[in-house]
């Protein structure tokens, strides 16, 4: 991609898990000091729950771990110091003071990405007492399942301010998406609707389909691609193919 | 005198150094005074002064008591960043393009230069793709980033931080003398004539 490129970014209406999440970061956030500071985003995998993390953490100068199925607490800790560029002590009980010590001192957010792993290994106290202690707003971030896995954890259940389920894409969303991913190229409404339609929601699959369609229109050097430009091939559905005959 | 190029200053200056000894001075719960940040620091007493005062004004201090003729100040809110204010507290935007997108980087997603400017844009800051692409240009060159998906003739190759290359906090800084400083080893990286 040699051309210069219209930018997109900036002005046009987020992504709603973007928003979605967002919002939540700054609810707890800013929640009164008698209120608990956790909060828990979950979705189907694909629907976009990373896209919207990077954007909270920017906005909201977050610290960010995404959480490992091979982790330990000793990993959990080491994790978030880096983050906070802190050089890490030996134990885990003292690394868990010095990142209380410094989400005191600088009232940063953390968001945990992945964190049913957490509550499967039951790490999760860990994150518990970080709370406890600091006071910082930490948002869990993971799959659909995680409310369920959490609720296990009575102590934990009962810190969470607020669950916020991770919406599917909207046709809105589909055409933000186009203009990230399909720039220099107008893709046509109908083309668009079946884009949607076909990615199910996932913002994962409907960004291959998008990509797809600017690969053809980029290949075929056309400016426009509708669903007459796209002809009968089928959609990425996330599905393998149907068995050949 | 023109200002030396920061691989040739002493390592602790000016802002960055007065904000680690005001949080120092917080963290060991000692008075946090003009005259205390002044004594640990090598800059003049003016300066100190100045920077205090655009603290208080953004909201980082907050003037507690008298400690006889000194003011007192506390904590009010920390940062891991040296705060970076104007003259009525209001944060600086410049340069902080730069940290959004190494903050979104040592997330260690795959990206491509395009998808970070976007998400670098926020919160009243707009980077530029040129801007995202020149920056990964320079880390990838200098060993920060690794390829994972190679660019082709119609796509954007896409790029990850090195786990053994997320060095720190501060973004890494492309001098004008064509080399990249690291803030957080405290070395030059990488030169356009070979690292020294």
């Amino acid at each position: 991609m040699t051309q210069a490129q219209p930018s997109v970014n900036g002005d046009v209406a987020p992504l709603r898990n973007v928003t979605l999440l967002d919002e939540l970061v700054k609810r707890v956030m800013n929640r009164p000091p008698h209120l608990p500071g956790m909060g828990c985003f979950y979705g189907h995998s694909g629907y976009g729950k990373t896209v919207a993390a990077t954007r909270a953490v920017v906005v909201n100068r977050a610290v960010y771990v995404e959480v490992g199925e091979s982790w330990t607490r000793k990993k959990l800790c080491t994790a978030l110091l880096r983050q906070v560029g802190v050089p890490a002590k030996r134990t885990v009980a003292d690394m868990i003071e010095q990142i209380i010590d410094c989400l005191c001192r600088t009232k940063l957010p953390v968001l945990v990405d992945e964190a049913d792993h957490l509550a499967r290994k039951g790490m999760i106290e860990v994150v518990r007492e970080i709370h406890d202690k600091s006071g910082a707003s930490i948002v869990l971030i993971g799959e659909e399942m995680l409310p369920e896995l959490l609720s296990r954890w009575e102590r934990v259940d009962n810190r969470v301010l607020d669950w916020v389920p991770a919406q599917p894409a909207s046709l809105e969303d589909t055409r933000h998406l186009a203009r990230l991913y399909a720039p220099g190229v107008e893709i046509g409404q109908d083309l668009l609707a079946k884009i949607h339609e076909a990615g199910g929601g996932r913002v994962r699959r409907i960004c291959v389909n998008l990509e797809r369609a600017r690969e053809r229109a980029a290949i075929e050097g056309l400016e426009i691609m509708g669903l007459a430009q796209w002809g009968d091939e089928p959609f990425f559905s996330g599905r393998p193919p149907a068995r050949r005959r | 005198m023109a200002r030396k190029p920061i691989h040739q200053q002493s390592r602790m200056r000016g802002q960055d150094h007065y904000w680690r000894i005001i949080s120092d001075l917080d963290r060991d719960k000692k008075p946090i005074t003009v005259s205390s940040v002044h004594a640990l620091s090598n800059g003049s007493r003016a300066a100190v002064v100045d920077y205090v005062r655009r603290l208080v004004k953004g909201g980082y201090l907050r003037p507690a008591y008298m400690l006889g003729p000194a003011q007192v100040y506390e904590l009010e809110r920390g940062s891991l960043q040296t705060p970076r204010l104007d003259k009525d507290g209001q944060t600086v935007r410049m340069g902080s393009g730069r940290e959004k997108m190494w903050l979104i980087m040592r997330m260690k997603k795959p990206f491509n230069y395009r998808e970070l400017a976007d998400a670098a844009s926020a919160d009243g800051v707009r980077v530029a793709e040129g801007e995202a692409k020149d920056y990964v240009k320079h880390l990838f060159k200098a060993g920060y980033l690794a390829e994972v998906e190679k660019f082709g003739p119609h796509r954007l190759a896409r790029y990850r931080l090195c786990d053994d290359r997320d060095t720190g906090i501060l973004p890494p800084q492309i001098q004008r003398t064509k080399q990249i400083w690291d803030p957080n080893e405290g070395r030059v990286v990488w030169s356009a004539g070979g690292v020294s």
